[in-house]
């Protein structure tokens, strides 16, 4: 019944929209969600990915008076989230915080069972994109990409412990193309990872800000930026691509509803959306979170980063 | 009879362990080709388990199983309305389904008292939509 | 260590009327809201957050812990008065605790559970306060392979709770073992068994599997035996004799063996990231009944069963914050909302903190005081609330119960998808329950198997195929060895 009458809304909506056409253009400032605005995070309680949707659902409730809610939505690193934005009609008021890889990686894997595609969403813009680091121990005997394959081939493996597979794979293609072979402890947490380092268990791994205080303090050493650009904390530590291995991740925390919303809402709420990202509150909690600035790409360039992005993981897997 | 239960539940642990190797592993775990543990080396660990653990069942009952206290003919039909009940608030919602559902359990337990009924079926999913909607600001399903 | 003037400062800053207030508050509502079957100390939590947005760093992270011991207490109360643990670490409570309620006595019980658990509580938190950073050290030297070891100690320990038959004991804990492995897995993060769901992609939620399994499927059951007698959901037997309702020094003093015992497995699980709070509850239960020189009466209402059980769920907690403070890594999702909450607030958790923020982690410190004093007074009036709750009629109870596990599982695990995984958990837990085989078992298996096979894959991955290398980790084997010697032990006495 409830869906029957937001369907009947929708209906009512969509011919007002058709019949205000004519008359003059509705601007984004009139627009207001008909119900709660929910903000649905991909992944579960306590993460990164949590504290910036939580944040900036209290900040757009602050700042329009629009009753924002943040709901958590796991599974499948945001993918059944997204499944279900892409599959349940549009009802103006859903908005998914997702982070790009684990959705690159499934439609570029399983895209017959993925139920949705890059076009069943409207995209609304980015919080921020996250710095993947290759960490080693303080006392590591090398400091850098060329010195740590030499030591692996020397030790005959190596231990690198990720919490997540396309850093995995990163370093399969580096493998490949250096003639040897690691091992990969494979974690649920960056906080895992540094646990694992600090404890002596591995001496390298992958991190994502947690690591810049060990940084600092000398317990850990920088081995390669695994983005496709050099950190802006490091500019001296080289990339991947830079030591000659054409591989990269670039992980986006970024917001999407689904394609069907009224065009006047995805304009109000990307608008809402990048008045909160640019706020002081949501500035410092993802700095907190994430150990880099918000950089809110738009609604244009973010579709445009999943574009690029596909094809990134298509040369991972090898397809 | 006690023996025979056990005996069948040994065989279809048993079945379960080979549609399991046969058929569930190969087709809803995707096969990785490196790394020491693979995704299906801990479920055929377990379907091996499964499966001997069963033939064991089988071969040698435990101390017995009695079937005939279970009430089934009233534990099926409260699941019945369980499932009426979830159906009921994917259409409807929790909101308008909640009642019906706490009600027809209520007079399924035989309970006739009409204060009871009433708190039952009314003052109690009032107070949770109160709590949940309205003091903690989530949705209810 | 600080200086003295900090740690003052902190305390200070603890102990205003502001602060008193809303861990009083913490602690109600944690108590409430853990005590409504679906609904744990962590989901708890979760709900409280958004209400700490506008609040001071210190007030805000007091609120929490308040609502995060106030929920380990009230989570006892299902379990103990209607047999419908919400949440798995209870479960271990249940198995003595309804016996005890269900003779009439559901006050002695209660407040076994509420005595035991801020004992735990208490004592972790004074570890806490006072050795974090040697037990951080030992935490971060303790890696993947002693953590195997550890696991692997846990079954030996549990394995004294399988009951009749040990082949249906081991069918249980493969039948759990197999639910976890739905999901990725912990190594290549590839999916299994999700036949196409995206629902349960990352695994069959375990609020929902424990719900429908522990507490759903034995409504059903006692619904079914309902035979249209109009019981009270508990009878509180007024014998006229004091001692049914209350617990005397002497009885709590002769569970002190137990108590600490719980405890000391409590402290060290929580200090250890990943175990968890439903493994030391029930090694903590096994060993109890293992020690005891009449085991025969746990499971028939032995306060001891109950001290074991709620020493050692509470005792993780505070530990759990051993390695949050020292170097930022969340020992729990419970901590990992305190983490969410610290930054929310612009504080990083990690090594530098005590240096940092000294005197809000000494606030902390004093907050964590506060809320067990609270939880031992709210809890003495709460358990009477809950006691005159549960002797309204079955009729109404469970009915009640069934709608509150519904939203509770639904705000939990993210909508109907987790309702419809409670309902078939429900109807595999009846079942199993009729076959004799142990839901118990189950559970546990389901908790600690996904952990079993993380830790083998990174330990497989570190000796990198050379099997000497364990020489490397003598810690690990001697926890191995200690393992053997349990599981023989047990399976002696058993025999006997």
């Amino acid at each position: 019944m409830i869906q029957k009458r937001k369907f009947f809304k929708t209906i009512a909506g969509a011919l007002a929209g058709i019949a205000m056409f004519g008359a003059a253009p509705v601007l984004a400032e009139d627009w207001k969600p008909s119900g709660p605005l929910v903000i649905e995070i991909g992944f579960g309680a306590g993460g990164s990915t949590d504290v910036i949707g939580r944040i900036v659902a209290n900040t757009i409730k602050e700042q329009t008076g629009w009753n924002v809610i943040a709901e958590n939505k796991p599974g499948g690193g945001g993918m059944a989230m997204f499944t279900a934005i892409a599959n349940k009609p549009a009802d103006n008021l859903t908005v998914g915080l997702g982070v790009n890889m684990p959705v690159m990686i499934n439609l570029v894997n399983r895209p017959d069972e993925v139920k949705f595609n890059l076009d069943s969403f409207a995209y609304l813009g980015t919080a921020a994109g996250a710095q993947v680091a290759l960490v080693a121990r303080g006392d590591a005997p090398f400091d850098d990409l060329e010195g740590m394959i030499a030591y692996t081939k020397a030790q005959g493996g190596l231990a690198i412990a990720s919490d997540a597979k396309p850093q995995v794979l990163t370093m399969q293609q580096v493998a490949a193309q250096a003639g040897t072979e690691f091992q990969f402890l494979s974690t649920k947490s960056s906080a895992e990872i540094i646990k694992l380092l600090l404890g002596g268990q591995a001496l390298v791994g992958f991190a994502t800000g947690t690591h810049l205080e060990y940084l600092e303090s000398g317990e850990l050493k920088m081995i390669a930026s695994a983005n496709r650009t050099r950190h802006g904390y490091a500019p001296d530590t080289p990339t991947l691509i830079d030591e000659g291995y054409d591989v990269y991740v670039d992980p986006w925390f970024y917001f999407a509803m689904s394609a069907d919303t009224d065009p006047e809402a995805q304009t109000a709420i990307a608008a809402a959306l990048a008045k909160a990202l640019a706020t002081d509150d949501v500035k410092s909690a993802v700095r907190n979170a994430l150990s880099v600035e918000v950089v809110n790409l738009g609604p244009e360039p973010t579709k445009q980063m999943l574009v690029d992005g596909i094809e990134n993981v298509k040369i991972l897997f090898g397809k | 009879m006690k023996n025979a239960i056990d005996r069948l539940s040994g065989l279809f642990f048993v079945l379960f362990a080979l549609a399991l190797w046969l058929y569930l592993i190969p087709t809803q775990i995707e096969t990785v080709d490196y790394g020491a543990i693979r995704p299906k080396t801990l479920p055929q660990i377990l379907a091996v388990i499964l499966g001997l653990f069963g033939a064991l069942l089988m071969i040698k009952p435990a101390d017995g199983t009695d079937l005939s206290q279970v009430p089934w003919a009233k534990t099926i039909m409260i699941i019945a309305v369980l499932v009426a009940g979830l159906w009921l608030v994917v259409e409807l919602g929790f909101v308008y389904s909640a009642t019906p559902l706490a009600l027809t359990l209520i007079f399924l337990m035989g309970e006739r008292r009409p204060l009871w009924i009433s708190i039952g079926g009314f003052v109690i999913p009032a107070l949770i939509w109160y709590a949940v909607t309205i003091l903690l600001e989530r949705p209810l399903p | 260590m600080p200086e003295l003037s900090i740690i003052l400062a902190g305390l200070s800053d603890a102990f205003t009327i502001t602060n008193l207030f809303f861990v009083f508050l913490g602690v109600l509502l944690g108590q409430f809201v853990g005590a409504v079957p679906g609904i744990g100390p962590v989901m708890a939590m979760a709900i409280a957050i958004p209400f700490t947005f506008g609040l001071d760093a210190l007030v805000a992270i007091g609120f929490l812990m308040g609502v995060n011991k106030g929920g380990l207490v009230g989570g006892a109360i299902p379990a103990i008065l209607m047999n419908t643990p919400g949440t798995p670490d209870a479960a271990a409570t249940a198995l003595d605790g309804y016996p005890l309620a269900k003779q009439g006595r559901p006050l002695k019980a209660t407040k076994m559970a509420l005595y035991s658990s801020v004992t735990g509580d208490t004592f972790s938190d004074i570890v806490l306060i006072t050795v974090s950073a040697p037990m951080a050290i030992l935490a971060l030297k303790m890696g993947p392979v002693e953590v195997l070891g550890l696991i692997i100690l846990a079954f030996c320990v549990i394995s004294g709770l399988i009951g009749n038959s040990i082949t249906k004991g081991i069918i249980a804990a493969a039948l759990g073992m197999l639910a976890a492995t739905v999901g990725t897995d912990p190594q290549h993060a590839t999916p299994r068994f999700y036949f196409g769901y995206f629902e349960i992609y990352d695994g069959l939620p375990l609020a929902a599997v424990a719900i429908g399994m522990l507490a759903i499927s034995e409504i059903l059951r006692r619904m079914a035996e309902n035979t249209g007698v109009m019981r009270k959901g508990i009878e509180v037997c007024d014998t006229g004799n004091p001692a049914d309702q209350r617990i005397s020094w002497p009885e709590y003093w002769s569970c002190r063996f137990t108590l600490v015992r719980g405890t000391i497995i409590g402290t060290i699980l929580g200090a250890l990231p990943g175990i968890g709070s439903t493994a030391a509850a029930f090694m903590s239960y096994a060993g109890a009944r293992q020690a005891s020189k009449h085991p025969e009466t746990f499971g028939k209402g032995n306060i001891q069963g109950i001290a074991a059980s709620e020493s050692a769920n509470s005792a993780v907690m505070g530990a759990n914050l051993i390695p949050l403070l020292t170097l930022g890594i969340p020992g729990s999702v419970g901590a990992a909302l305190i983490i969410s909450a610290f930054m929310i607030h612009g504080i990083q958790p990690g090594p530098l903190m005590f240096e940092k923020q000294g005197q809000l982690i000494y606030g902390l410190f004093g907050a964590m005081v506060m809320a067990n004093v609270l939880n031992l007074i709210v809890g003495q009036v709460g358990m009477r609330f809950w006691i005159k709750v549960v002797s309204a009629p079955e009729s109404v109870i469970f009915p009640s119960a069934i709608l509150l596990c519904f939203v509770g599982v639904s705000l939990a695990s993210g909508g109907i998808s987790g309702i419809v995984i409670m309902l078939i958990f429900a109807v595999l837990g009846l079942v199993m329950n009729a076959l004799g085989f142990s839901v118990v078992i189950f559970i546990i298996a389901f908790f600690l198997g996904p952990r079993l096979e993380e830790s083998l894959s990174q330990t497989l991955a570190l000796l990198n195929g050379n099997p000497w290398a364990l020489l490397n980790y003598p810690i690990a084997l001697a926890l191995v060895v200690l393992a053997a010697v349990v599981l023989f032990s047990t399976q002696r006495k058993r025999g006997r």
